[in-house]
């Protein structure tokens, strides 16, 4: 099957994700995915799970705090956003796994050219992070504190998005350059 | 003091870094890393650091087998971070304390050491850093901020120093100061580069790795410069024409950029 056919079932799986209300289907259906998926399937996992655990944690405990203080809590709602969540991301590093996305947006020059710059953005904050975590594990002679730990990430955080947005800038002025914007500004 | 034994090393994509590298670096040893860009020298400095670990071969410190499950051993662990340090390319990936001073001082206060705040006196003032000492790393510049990394690795007085590429970002002052501050070092020092004319002032002996991230040569540096088809072999050298008024050549040599 071709990379632009799984990037359709890929958009068809997330619209319905989006449109089935059942906490059994959404769970059955990651059931589903994670059995399809493999050899893969643990890597995915714990990639999904990663990635969403703190942004889920801390949405759904602010949900069940306003809920439960308004007396209108539901424990089934709750269950509900975090398997659609859940799903969502799993069938997105799936497919990301599987098909080749510059393949799958061929079809679209405008859209390929934003893939490429997403991915090569990507690959460079990755290359970053990775070298930020390697220096902290070289200079702590003894299992650094929370204090310390926190502060790290927050200057690894700043010098992120320091770095993303210098990258957007240099990025957006050299596709300016290179005529793919018409605007003079 | 440092051996490695046929290491070799693949990225998560299978893509090679490092290929059946053997090496011995004896102490207080000064040694140049030579390669084009992606040949492994970080890795392999990396390697020799701790944080990646080869996939096959063996990498040993003193004797001891360097591995990932060495490191859950604290005390070791504690030991080799003191005493192996290495100087990452880019200087913010190693800096996240709110002051210079807390920079420098972060290593030994982590060992408890009494003279914390001496060390931090003293290598300020070897490496000019006393002005910066209450100022926020992210307000330096590019060859301050490397000074700082440099101060905070040599507070704890490591018996192995890594240089990545020190030189990469330094303005020609600089690169000077760092020259002469290696050379009165006592410390066994390994300094990857790419710029041929400083790599004889970094060190005696040259390790080239080749683009096929093998060994393509280890010994002294004036023979691995003297070797021509050896430096085009590992694309340290390049052709291209020359104008020198009317007459038009073209040959291999050597351009040093940083």
């Amino acid at each position: 099957m071709s990379a632009r056919v799984w990037l359709l079932i890929y958009a068809a799986a997330l619209l319905a994700a989006t449109l089935v209300h059942d906490p059994y289907w959404l769970g059955g259906t990651l059931l589903v995915a994670v059995i399809a998926s493999g050899r893969d399937r643990w890597r995915l996992v714990r990639r999904t799970v990663c990635a969403v655990v703190m942004f889920n944690g801390v949405v759904s405990l602010g949900y069940a705090l306003v809920a439960g203080l308004r007396g209108e809590f539901s424990p089934a709602y709750l269950l509900l956003i975090n398997l659609r969540v859940l799903l969502m991301v799993y069938l997105g590093f799936w497919f990301v796994s599987r098909v080749n996305l510059l393949q799958a947006l061929a079809f679209s020059p405008t859209l390929s050219f934003l893939a490429t710059l997403a991915c090569g953005q990507g690959l460079a904050l990755k290359r970053m992070v990775d070298d930020y975590q390697q220096a902290f594990r070289s200079r702590n002679l003894e299992p650094p504190d929370m204090r310390t730990r926190l502060r790290h990430a927050a200057t690894q955080g700043a010098d992120l998005l320091d770095k993303a947005l210098h990258g957007a800038t240099e990025t957006t002025q050299a596709m300016r350059s290179r005529g793919f914007f018409d605007d003079p500004a | 003091m440092i051996q490695l034994e046929r290491v070799s090393h693949a990225w998560s994509d299978g893509a090679p870094a490092l290929a059946d590298l053997s090496l011995r670096i004896s102490e207080g040893e000064r040694v140049v890393v030579l390669g084009a860009n992606g040949c492994g020298k970080s890795t392999l400095l990396k390697i020799l650091n701790g944080l990646v670990f080869p996939d096959r071969g063996a990498y040993r410190y003193h004797g001891e087998p360097v591995t990932r499950e060495r490191f859950r051993d604290r005390a070791w662990s504690r030991d080799f971070r003191r005493n192996v340090a290495l100087l990452f390319q880019n200087p913010d990936a190693m800096l996240f304390n709110p002051t210079v001073r807390d920079e420098i001082a972060y290593g030994p206060r982590q060992l408890g050491l009494a003279d914390a705040g001496e060390r931090v006196e003293q290598w300020a003032r070897a490496l000019g850093l006393v002005n910066l000492l209450d100022l926020p790393s992210y307000r330096l510049s590019g060859g301050e901020k490397q000074k700082v990394c440099l101060a905070a690795l040599l507070a704890l007085e490591p018996g192995v120093l890594l240089l990545d590429e020190p030189i990469a970002h330094l303005d020609p002052r600089a690169t000077g100061w760092l020259i002469d501050f290696l050379s009165d070092l006592k410390t066994t020092t390994v300094v990857t580069t790419h710029n041929l004319s400083l790599a004889p002032e970094l060190g005696r002996r040259c390790l080239i790795l080749a683009e096929d991230h093998r060994l393509l040569f280890d010994g002294l540096i004036d023979e691995a410069l003297r070797d021509q088809p050896l430096l085009v072999r590992a694309n340290l050298t390049h052709r291209h024409r020359h104008h020198h008024g009317a007459l038009s050549h073209s040959h291999e040599h050597a351009h040093d950029w940083n």
